[in-house]
């Protein structure tokens, strides 16, 4: 754009940064003129993003920086009353009496229980991971570790992080799509709006179909991944399991198209199996192989071991054992594809012309040159995500579809399916990022590019009884904790001796958990108990107006320095050849009002409750798990402002003469080094296996929760703890309740994140000319049975009474069976903000149970379906 | 020489973040696009396909809103810009009728005025956007592919063909790369090569307008 009135300019200048309106953190570029930004580009000399594209989203954050509704001073709630709608009477404090009034609830609560106290983030428009990892840095700090992240506490991808972990090193998986040519989505967005890498994965998965890559996708809904793919297969909701199952069962045993040396070297395959279900092991406690070149069993780490058997019976100690292969081939024939079929829909034809299919691109025994090094050539991928492991069955599900890369050797290597930076060896390029995946306990990789306080790493812990509300010492495998806003959860905890107390504090930030994370109503339920809550948001939302006693303005992204959410090389950063990159967060203007940074408000709490020893060694400790040097001191030492905070976590990084002057201007905010192959394509560099045949501590962990939980009482669906890959049917594909024929799911629209993305103008605008966005959809057929059609209101009402209005859209593109809602869902309600209402929609977790059982009973996602019936508006009396 | 853009729709994603650039790059007020995005599907359940296609003015060669202004502010330049000149456009919308694309918007009083955040005031962003680019009331308006954009490049000896200063907005935009703005003239340019190589096609050829707007499916 040309200005019109030059004479009017006093500035004119572009600055770099990255955007904060996701988990993705895209590189841009901000246009500031006379003091105002007016323009953000994606930023086109890095990969971390679109290499100059934007999305939709992001451009607009400029809307959210000076939506006039934001909040500005800290405030707090003059009516007593608390709930979902209440006017909270907001009442202008100033920081002093926001942080007295703070510090002096957490002394209390601290001098009697600190556990009452607990956290709960999301990624929001003023910080991704200070929400998620500072919050808890303070939190824990200050004695509790209970801090409900993933979404606000929505478990988002529970599943992916313990098999994407386990066997990945990563926090989810896709494909490599510079030189992958056949790639199937099971419930998951990866270059169509996902969060993860948003920008970088629609430009290299348009790059990668504009080159030939063939994309199938089984999807309820032919929008956005269903809408890109060549091949979009309907399928119904919570039953992508046993397709892949079924696939994997033709590649074994009827096509026989299987890396048997990635099977042999890379994963517990030929791990010797007893009758009992357990690995044989030596004496030092470690698995056992049979070494059919010596005739004898071998551990793992023998250095001797030579050619291993995959096939037959051998007797160690006495006992028969098996190869953990062999019992995978033989459980895996009940899933033939007629199978398959019955239960998810998938015409068996097609589930055999697709594993056919893609075996046959595996190209297995293939290899391929990069840079000078030979490598696997294995041009295909498997990946899934929410949509398909947001379920009851959720590891399972997770598990099998992840096998289907492991049976082709597509892991790691050149076109499979690979991780986000699960080995990164920036020391000799002078940046302290420096790990790689370890083998540890039975030969298993251990993820050491991640967070270490994601209890999901392995080995896992022996389960005990809890002390935490949130029960993760029960639940060992999982990612994330036990929701706390399962419906009636204190009945749940009243069974157990040591969690005879209740939360007394919460903090939440980013996160509009209220309506995003869980049934709307128990959230409600569980938030209202709690006597004192602080919020930390930019705008207000339905969780600061129904339960917040004081909220703290943030700053947003475009206001504020950040340091942490430019370096998640587990989670958003290139993947591929791709270089490292290294881009940390700037002020584009500087923070209006009284608004602080996340940071400043966590580092003076630290301080004033005397636990800032505690929040600076934790921060430390994170910085120092992937190479950082950690110079925060623990004692002493203020790092107030959040420059000096940006400076110091700089450092860390990068020695103690790089601090933010040397980032920002030197460096113009950027760091970028060359990726060498062996950091990307690990997986055969490093001495680690995979654990994709069998799941042997599943045996463990069910002996242990069992004991812990049968004598209280407490049921769980204990057929899930089981070693080999299964499928079981999802709560709501269980339910017989007569009447309730369908099943209700939402679905991501690359235009909205969580509930946030109402606020910007543009967003909303863009929303209202979708066809799909915000609107119930349907099959047009199934909308015509029940005389409904396109247009009208519908009632949609699951099979536990909870019920939603929205506006039908009857549709082609829809599985018969199903019924969903794309975005978030919207039906916002929020008063003082200008936008969230305009979005229309449906309030759709008010529909999603949530109750004790809704959940994995391994990883403890929740069940994102319902099974419901729908009707017109006028049969429920026009409420 | 003439400008062109052409769009992969096998990249495109549909995400709105082209029409929301151009909003973005040009201060347009709410409810008016000089670009879209028009998501449809066709097919009977299970052969359904979802199609994205995102449109902005063809910059016609044979332009029916040229023709029938009657006050000469429709204009096409040599570049094959076709572009509007405020100064004399009397707001008959004769254009918005001719044109078969719908692709032009009449800026009505109400309006050139209305704010984002409704009765809240303009924000820092519209208010200086007004400033920089104002728009005028009562008038037709419509993509030029990014005109002043192409000619302050142009003078800065940049080239719009390649260098974001210089090339249309919504080009820089897409997350996907599935836009290519360049000369169509020139046949080693790689919008030439793109029409060539996959199969450029223009929207609704038999309106006889010769759109230098083209789209490449699979």
């Amino acid at each position: 754009m040309a200005p019109k009135k030059e004479k009017t300019l006093w500035e004119d200048k572009w600055i770099k940064t990255h955007c904060g309106g996701c988990y993705a953190a895209c590189h841009c570029r901000v246009r500031r003129v006379n003091g105002v930004a007016i323009k953000i580009e994606g930023e086109p000399d890095t990969y971390h993003g679109a290499r100059g594209g934007l999305c939709g989203k992001g451009i607009s954050e400029i809307q959210m920086l000076y939506d006039p509704n934001r909040f500005n001073y800290p405030l707090k709630r003059t009516n007593p009353e608390k709930g979902l709608g209440v006017d909270p009477g907001w009442k202008r404090i100033s920081w002093e009496e926001a942080y007295s009034e703070i510090t002096e609830k957490l002394i209390d609560v601290r001098k009697d229980n600190p556990l009452k106290i607990l956290g709960i983030g999301g990624p929001g428009h003023g910080a991704i991971l200070a929400y998620f990892q500072g919050m808890a840095a303070f939190i824990n700090g200050l004695g509790s570790p209970m801090t409900n992240m993933g979404g606000g506490g929505l478990q988002c991808g529970s599943g992916s992080h313990l098999t994407a972990g386990m066997n990945h090193c990563s926090w989810s998986v896709l494909p490599d799509f510079k030189y992958c040519n056949y790639a199937v989505y099971f419930g998951a967005t990866k270059g169509t709006g996902a969060g993860h890498s948003a920008g970088m994965t629609m430009r290299q998965a348009a790059d990668a179909r504009s080159r030939g890559m063939k994309m199938i996708a089984f999807d309820p809904i032919c929008n956005f991944p269903g809408g890109k793919a060549h091949e979009w297969i309907p399928i119904i909701p919570g039953t992508d399991g046993i397709v892949a199952l079924s696939m994997a069962n033709l590649l074994l045993n009827d096509f026989m198209i299987y890396d048997k040396e990635y099977l042999e070297k890379k994963t517990n395959a030929p791990y010797l199996v007893r009758p009992d279900g357990r690995y044989a092991r030596d004496d030092r406690e470690e698995p056992l192989l049979w070494d059919i070149e010596d005739n004898q069993p071998k551990a793992w780490d023998d250095t001797t071991l030579k050619t291993v058997a995959l096939e037959g019976s051998y007797e160690v100690n006495g006992v028969t054992c098996q190869p953990a292969f062999v019992l995978l081939k033989e459980h895996l024939k009940q899933y033939h594809p007629e199978k398959a079929e019955e239960i998810s829909s998938v015409p068996a034809d097609t589930i055999r012309r697709l594993a056919k299919e893609l075996g046959e691109a595996a190209c297995i025994g293939s290899t391929i040159d990069i840079e000078g090094i030979e490598l696997p050539y294995r041009p295909v991928a498997c990946i899934m995500f929410r949509g398909g492991e947001g379920h009851s069955n959720s590891f399972h599900t997770y598990v099998s579809v992840d096998l289907l890369n492991h049976i082709l050797g597509a892991c790691e290597v050149p076109g499979g399916a690979t991780g986000w930076g699960g080995a990164c060896h920036g020391k000799s390029e002078g940046v302290n990022m420096e790990y790689e995946p370890i083998a540890v306990t039975d030969g298993f990789l251990r993820a050491t590019s991640w967070p270490t306080v994601m209890p999901a790493i392995w080995p896992h812990d022996k389960p005990k009884a809890p002390f935490r509300l949130d029960m993760l010492e029960l639940f060992t495998a999982a990612a994330f904790p036990v929701s706390f806003f399962t419906k009636n959860i204190d009945e749940i905890w009243d069974k157990f001796p040591l969690l005879n107390y209740r939360p007394e504090v919460v903090f939440t930030a980013g996160t509009n958990c209220v309506l995003t994370a869980a049934n709307v109503d128990a959230t409600a339920e569980f938030l209202q108990k709690i006597p004192f809550h602080v919020d930390i948001n930019i705008f207000p939302s339905e969780t600061n107006e129904g339960f917040a006693d004081i909220v703290l303005p943030d700053t947003h992204w475009l206001e504020s320095y950040d340091a942490w959410d430019g370096e998640l090389f587990f989670f958003n950063s290139p993947t591929g050849m791709e270089d490292w990159t290294i881009r940390h967060r700037q002020p584009v203007i500087p923070p209006m009002y009284e608004r602080k940074n996340v940071f400043e408000m966590f580092e003076e709490l630290a301080q004033r409750t005397g636990t800032s020893r505690w929040f600076h060694a934790l921060l430390n400790w994170y910085l120092s798990t992937t190479g950082g040097e950690g110079t925060f001191k623990p004692e002493g030492d203020s790092f107030l402002p959040i420059e000096k905070f940006t400076d110091t976590w700089i450092k860390s990084r990068f020695g103690p003469d790089r601090g933010i002057d040397w980032f920002f201007n030197e460096q113009d905010s950027t760091v970028q080094w060359k990726k060498k192959p062996e950091e990307v394509y690990w997986r055969w560099f490093v001495p680690a296996r995979s654990t994709v045949c069998y799941h042997e501590y599943l045996i463990d962990q069910k002996e242990e929760t069992e004991k812990i939980l049968s004598p209280l009482e407490i049921p769980l669906d204990w057929e899930q703890y089981t070693p080999l890959p299964s499928y079981f049917l999802t709560v709501p594909l269980k339910s017989e309740v007569p009447g309730y024929d369908l099943i209700f799911i939402s679905t991501r629209d690359v235009l909205h994140t969580g509930t946030s993305s109402g606020y910007m103008p543009w967003v909303v605008e863009a929303s209202g000319m979708n066809p799909f966005t915000a609107k119930v959809a349907m099959n047009v057929r199934v909308a015509e049975q029940k005389g409904l059609k396109d247009g009208d209101t519908i009632w949609i009402e699951n099979d536990r009474g909870s019920k939603v209005k929205g506006l039908l859209r009857a549709i082609e593109g829809i599985h018969p069976k199903v019924v969903a809602i794309t975005g978030f869902g919207g039906g916002r309600f929020v008063k003082g903000a200008a936008t969230p209402g305009k979005l229309g929609g449906i309030l759709t977790n008010r529909i999603i149970p949530t109750e004790w059982g809704d959940f994995c009973p391994v990883c403890l996602n929740l069940e994102t379906s319902a099974k419901v019936r729908v009707f017109k508006d006028q049969d429920a009396g026009g409420k | 020489m003439r400008w062109g853009m052409i769009i992969d729709l096998q990249k495109c994603t549909g995400c709105y973040a082209c029409q929301i650039a151009c909003k973005e790059e040009h201060f347009l007020p709410p409810d008016v696009f000089w670009g879209r995005v028009i998501i449809t599907l066709k097919g009977n359940y299970p052969a359904v396909r979802k199609y994205i296609l995102p449109v902005l003015c063809n910059n016609c060669e044979e332009a029916p809103c040229v023709e029938v202004c009657p006050s000469g502010a429709t204009q096409r330049r040599e570049d094959g810009i076709v572009w509007v000149d405020y100064d004399k456009c009397v707001g008959c919308r004769y254009c918005v009728m001719a044109c078969p694309y719908q692709n032009r918007s009449y800026i009505d009083d109400a309006t050139s005025k209305r704010e984002y955040f409704s009765g809240q005031g303009y924000t820092p962003q519209e208010e200086l956007g007004r400033e920089l680019y104002p728009l005028q009331k009562e008038t037709v308006t419509k993509c030029d592919f990014c005109r002043e954009r192409v000619d302050a490049g142009l003078e800065k000896g940049l080239n719009p063909a390649i260098d974001r200063e210089a090339r249309p907005a919504c080009v820089n935009a897409c997350p996907t790369h599935a836009r290519c703005f360049g000369d169509v003239d020139d046949p080693q340019s790689e919008i030439s090569q793109l029409e060539r190589s996959k199969k450029g096609f223009q929207l609704h050829p038999e309106f006889g307008t010769k759109p230098l707007v083209w789209y490449v499916d699979y």
